[in-house]
């Protein structure tokens, strides 16, 4: 964040704060305006992780994927009056490399983006239940049957090992944890929608 | 054989959009009396599960307006083929098989 800042001009004294070091921006922070741009920053994200050496190049796909679909979710559904911004970042840890993407919005919430669709409206009484379900195959708040394949395969792939996703929605957060547990449960208020993956690198 | 990569801007192939223009690439490109249909991949990096939904959703239009189920071959697909890829297919009606050469062959189960 203070990488960030300082890019932007802003004068920050960090000088007791301890070092990322190990840590590498693979996307800075980037407001994601249009699904065209999320493809064109996929595919930026591909370029870049491919000149990087960084991690296993077997994994950069499903890093691009995740994100891909992370990020066309908020542009395509959060009817955010703030858009939508996310980030991919590199990090060494005591557990091994990680890949970190993360997009968030704030918008009105997976719940209430469910709520359009009326078959759902009644499996969808709270926010944490509404992101469990929005996590299901062909579950989508636009009452097309040919949607709702997104966020899916993002937990498909996520129920790998050493994966994890956090989704945060409203007063709901859904977490899928490394060793493949999934917990659903009332949290603080997020005004929107935050997502975000770890991928071991 | 129908190459992809010449019809798109991308190497990744992330959204809908593109999916249908790719679909409509293939349209004009088919033959009117083709019963198989062959894309090659070859040149693209990869394709999310939301550009291969799309491309399902087209060559379904297609083979409606061909009057008869179009089977469907993805030649050097850019991704390995995973149970978010079958279930794509199955929820279009459709059953993806890999052959031995890794062509995807996907047509009525």
């Amino acid at each position: 964040m203070f990488d960030i800042l300082k890019e932007k001009g802003v004068a920050i004294d960090d000088r007791d704060v301890p070092g990322g070091g190990t840590e590498r921006l693979i996307l800075p922070l980037t407001d994601l305006e249009s699904e065209y741009q999320v493809e064109k920053v996929a595919n930026d994200v591909i370029d870049g992780l491919t000149g990087s050496g960084l991690g296993a190049s077997n994994i950069y796909q499903v890093v691009a994927d995740a994100f891909a679909e992370l990020a066309l979710n908020a542009v395509q559904h959060s009817e955010s009056e703030v858009g939508a911004f996310g980030y991919i970042q590199y990090r060494e840890s005591a557990n091994g490399p990680r890949f970190i993407c993360a997009v968030a919005d704030g918008g009105i919430g997976i719940r209430r983006s469910l709520e359009r669709n009326p078959a759902l409206l009644a499996r969808v009484p709270y926010d944490w239940v509404a992101i469990e379900v929005a996590m299901q195959e062909r579950v989508s708040g636009t009452q097309d049957p040919t949607r709702g394949m997104g966020l899916f395969s993002v937990v498909e792939e996520v129920r790998k090992a050493q994966r994890q996703l956090l989704i945060q929605s409203g007063i709901g957060v859904l977490q899928i944890g490394e060793e493949l547990q999934s917990q659903a449960r009332r949290t603080k208020l997020f005004p929107g929608t935050l997502a975000y993956a770890s991928i071991p690198g | 054989m129908i190459g992809i990569a010449d019809m798109v801007a991308f190497k990744l192939l992330v959204t809908r959009t593109t999916a249908r223009n790719v679909g409509a690439g293939i349209a004009e490109a088919l033959n009117e009396s083709a019963e198989s249909l062959a894309l090659d991949f070859a040149g693209i990096q990869g394709f999310t599960p939301s550009f291969f939904d799309e491309l399902l959703h087209s060559m379904g239009e297609l083979s409606q307006s061909h009057g008869r189920d179009l089977l469907l071959e993805l030649a050097n697909p850019p991704a390995e083929l995973s149970s978010v890829h079958e279930a794509i297919a199955r929820a279009h009606g459709l059953r993806i098989t890999e052959a031995d050469g890794g062509s995807w062959l996907i047509g009525p189960p």
